[in-house]
């Protein structure tokens, strides 16, 4: 057991080089920089944080205002920008900051656009903004040489792989469950209309075909984070890594989430195969005129314990909140992908196929007469459908109804008339329609105005 | 070899995992033909139904004309007679939304109906002061003149305006037209319409603009897939009937309170008459059937795809809800519908609940089971 401890410890703080940070810095940034530039030109900062008149926003985190088109926008470009200046490695440490916190602000904003992608973003930016990523290969580097690294610690890359493993592993966890194992759904669904897909098509439309899919992604994803650590089969894992992900592109509407996971995953090969690829882009460079810095003196350099300590503590404090995220559901009563309490930050990738319709019943308390209040009249159709299967919007928009109809001096109870369709079963009432929703609160406790599904045949209980 | 065995045994592991195969392994001949049921509802639905629509607003403008060369209470019942079937041949393909009727068609479809916008607003129905104004004005009222007038000054509501009145007799609509002005109004009104209907009939036809030929080859699911805008459609229609065609008068929108001036077709007491035809156009539409032939549509794919609602077929589920739909607006015809939401309430208002069910039905259950996306927007998912 001391062996095994030592030995994880020597793995830890075990030197290794530096230019793997630089590598996976360069690319991370220059994803978010076109994944940026792709939002902003299909028009979809307009789409969902301009054009809406009214944004659902985060429990704790209500200060979020959405901001003046003009400065949405500016908002955006400062995000490209820092992302540019991160893959630069320029001003790095205000550049990582400044990429997380505008990242954040647009997460922030509407619940709405909540993608397991973007939380995924949200952390990876966390992570490096506590490590050295800028001491090679980097502007930083050119100006100070103070800051230049050989090496660093292992743990620092090792940091970068867990946050990716995270994903997968509990990605995978997440598809232990009846419907995605036992009814391979929504998998059925999805896949019965794309027997058209090439090559491969005509199979899709089998009963087995969904099976095997789902059976596979499951062991996909809790595996390939091991079969990536090992230098045997890394380039195996990375191969099946790269079919994966372009199936599941090519099968489904998950825009820039598979190009980032096969990039990303690059950082698992060996610092070797990174330098390979930095000395052929510097390479490149010369062909263009840029005189080559690989020549210059660096001295070998330890991290002194005092600067690591905000870093370690940072890192392992992110490390623990992952952690204990994904099991959160299992303190509430209702199915998960159902309620969805504690469905976001648990990496449910894929798992649902949710359709529903909700209205909300509005009555007067003093003249006893009913109405109805259609979500369309105030929301875009991307909200209402967003809307109409999520308990914790449903119940932030009645209160926005009561308010409104508060300032005008009228007394309502507002009732969520909501149906909602979950991987193929009959629609049934997601919300009690007795409950007046304006008296009910958010927060972490268990819903009781939330119904149970029906039919629930999840695993373990859940 | 050895070092493919991890990916070997990541597969074979996964294979032998394959839980309970479904009881009865499909028949690979017997998998669902998507294009055969497009080519089907466009053919033998969409198409012919635009032709009656284009060939009913010709009867309505031949109807218009006789009425103008001898005016007389024969005439006028004919022509009355002949805004009806038009209204009724129009509301039942009101839900074909796409193609030729979407976007860049809008403008003529706004022309033909009223509302294009959503919510709809039916009882913004003819601009009864503009028309009097331009009877009583100078210009010429020609075939150039209308085509460049707003919605609410032609096409049907403006044509029911003319010819129908709920609250006076037809000896009034008959002295009316004692000014030649509006007989010519109302012959430019009818000319119009029957060149916006034959418009969009030619559209589809290969002849013409040939959309079936699109909307047969867009056999996806995805956004933009004849099978996705049917879908969404089939599902705006029943909202647009619920919320703004009995739920809006019925005082739903407006604090309770009943507003009977809203209903569609006031004037000729035809608004129950068209909100039934809408059911029957989505339903015939859902089953692939023309006439008595019921040919391949959602109702098959539904089956095919094993939807079930309640231990019954989902399709079959939502054919019986339309017909009790059908029935509930049946029930309430002993008043027209804008006197009926003050007179007898509680029957509209089991309308309204039962048009809700039949909502929630192809809007949650039919779309979740084909697994269309039911929104407007390309965003990314998860």
């Amino acid at each position: 057991m001391l062996t095994l401890r030592k030995s994880i410890y020597t793995e830890l703080i075990r030197e290794t080089p530096a230019h793997s940070l630089a590598f996976f810095r360069i690319l991370f940034g220059l994803m978010i920089f076109g994944g940026t530039l792709r939002f902003m030109l299909k028009g979809w900062v307009d789409s969902l944080y301009v054009k809406p008149t009214f944004y659902f926003n985060y429990w704790g985190f209500e200060f979020v205002k959405p901001l003046p088109e003009w400065a949405t926008y500016g908002l955006f470009i400062l995000l490209a920008l820092s992302a540019l200046m991160v893959a630069l490695g320029c001003y790095y440490r205000l550049s990582s900051i400044v990429l997380f916190l505008s990242f954040g602000y647009t997460e922030l904003i509407d619940k709405t656009n909540y993608l397991n992608h973007y939380y995924f973003v949200s952390l990876m930016a966390f992570v490096i903004i506590f490590l050295p990523m800028h001491s090679s290969w980097s502007i930083d580097a050119m100006r100070k040489p103070g800051l230049r690294r050989l090496t660093v610690p292992n743990w620092m890359l090792l940091a970068i792989k867990m946050q990716l493993g995270i994903v997968y592993f509990f990605g995978g966890i997440a598809k232990i469950k009846y419907d995605w194992l036992i009814m391979a759904q929504p998998l059925k669904i999805w896949l019965s209309a794309s027997t058209d897909f090439p090559v491969i098509g005509f199979l899709l439309d089998e009963p087995w075909a969904a099976y095997s899919i789902a059976w596979i992604a499951m062991l996909f994803d809790l595996t390939v984070p091991f079969f990536l650590f090992s230098n045997k089969y890394r380039p195996y894992a990375y191969t099946v890594v790269v079919l994966f992900h372009l199936l599941t592109a090519k099968l489904f509407y998950i825009g820039m989430f598979p190009y980032i996971m096969m990039t990303c995953t690059l950082v698992f090969f060996s610092p070797a195969f990174h330098g390979r690829i930095l000395n052929g882009i510097l390479r490149l460079g010369n062909i263009f005129g840029i005189r080559s810095r690989s020549g210059y003196y660096v001295e070998q350099k330890r991290f002194s314990k005092a600067a690591l300590r905000i870093p370690v503590m940072m890192l392992g404090a992110s490390l623990l909140f992952q952690l204990i995220m994904p099991f959160r559901y299992a303190f509430y009563p209702n199915s998960l992908c159902w309620s969805e309490e504690g469905f976001r930050y648990s990496w449910n990738i894929m798992l649902v196929e949710k359709t529903g319709f909700v209205e909300f019943n509005i009555k007067d308390k003093k003249t006893g007469k009913t109405w109805v209040e259609v979500p369309g009249d105030y929301l875009t159709p991307y909200q209402v459908k967003m809307l109409s299967t999520q308990p914790d919007m449903i119940l932030q928009f009645a209160h926005f109804l009561h308010d409104n109809y508060a300032k005008k001096g009228q007394d309502v109870a507002v009732m969520a008339d909501c149906y909602v369709s979950l991987n193929g079963r009959p629609s049934q009432l997601l919300i009690n329609l007795g409950a007046d929703l304006a008296k009910e609160t958010e927060g972490l406790h268990a819903k009781t105005w939330i119904l149970p599904l029906k039919e629930d045949r999840t695993l373990a209980g859940k | 070899m050895k070092r493919l065995l991890p990916i070997l045994l990541l597969s074979a592991v996964a294979f032998s995992c394959d839980p309970e195969k479904p009881e009865d392994p499909k028949d690979p001949f017997d998998t669902f033909d998507r294009r055969a049921m497009l080519q089907n509802m466009g053919e033998n639905v969409i198409m012919p139904a635009l032709d009656f629509t284009a060939s009913s607003g010709i009867a309505l403008d031949v109807a218009a004309q006789n009425f103008a060369l001898s005016p007389s209470q024969i005439t006028l019942d004919k022509l009355q007679t002949a805004w009806v079937t038009a209204a009724k041949a129009w509301a039942q393909v009101e839900m074909y939304r796409f193609g030729p009727m979407d976007e860049a068609g809008l403008n003529t479809v706004a022309a033909i109906h009223y509302g294009t916008a959503y919510p709809m607003n039916y009882g913004s129905a003819a601009d009864k002061a503009g028309i009097n104004a331009a009877v009583s004005g100078s210009n010429a009222l020609d075939s150039a003149w209308i085509s460049i007038q707003a919605g609410n000054k032609r096409g049907l509501p403006a044509i029911e305006y003319l010819i129908f009145s709920k609250e006076e007799r037809d000896e009034k609509i008959l002295s009316d037209f004692s000014a030649p002005r509006r007989f010519s109004y109302l012959q430019a009104a009818t000319a119009d319409l029957r060149r916006n209907l034959s418009g969009i009939a030619n559209a589809w036809k290969p002849s013409g603009g040939n959309f079936i030929n699109s909307f047969v080859n867009a056999d996806g699911r995805d956004l933009g897939s004849s099978i996705g805008m049917v879908m969404n459609e089939l599902a705006f229609m029943v909202e647009m009937h619920k919320n703004e065609k009995v739920g809006r008068p019925l005082g739903k929108r407006t604090a309770g309170n009943p507003q009977p001036n809203l209903v569609e077709a006031r004037e000729s007491m035809q608004s129950l008459a068209l909100i039934k035809e809408n059911i029957r156009g989505l339903k015939n539409l859902f089953e692939g059937r023309s006439g008595t032939v019921d040919g391949s549509g959602f109702d098959d794919l539904l089956n095919h795809l094993g939807a079930e609602f309640a231990g019954q077929p989902l399709a079959a589920m939502i054919e019986q809800q339309c017909d009790v739909v059908i029935e509930k607006t049946d029930a309430i015809s002993s008043f027209p519908l804008d006197e009926a939401v003050t007179k007898i309430p509680p029957s509209v208002e089991i309308l309204y609940n039962e048009a809700k069910k039949l909502l929630v039905l192809m809007k949650v259950d039919a779309a979740n089971n084909i697994g269309v996306q039911i929104t407007y927007f390309d965003n990314d998912g998860d």
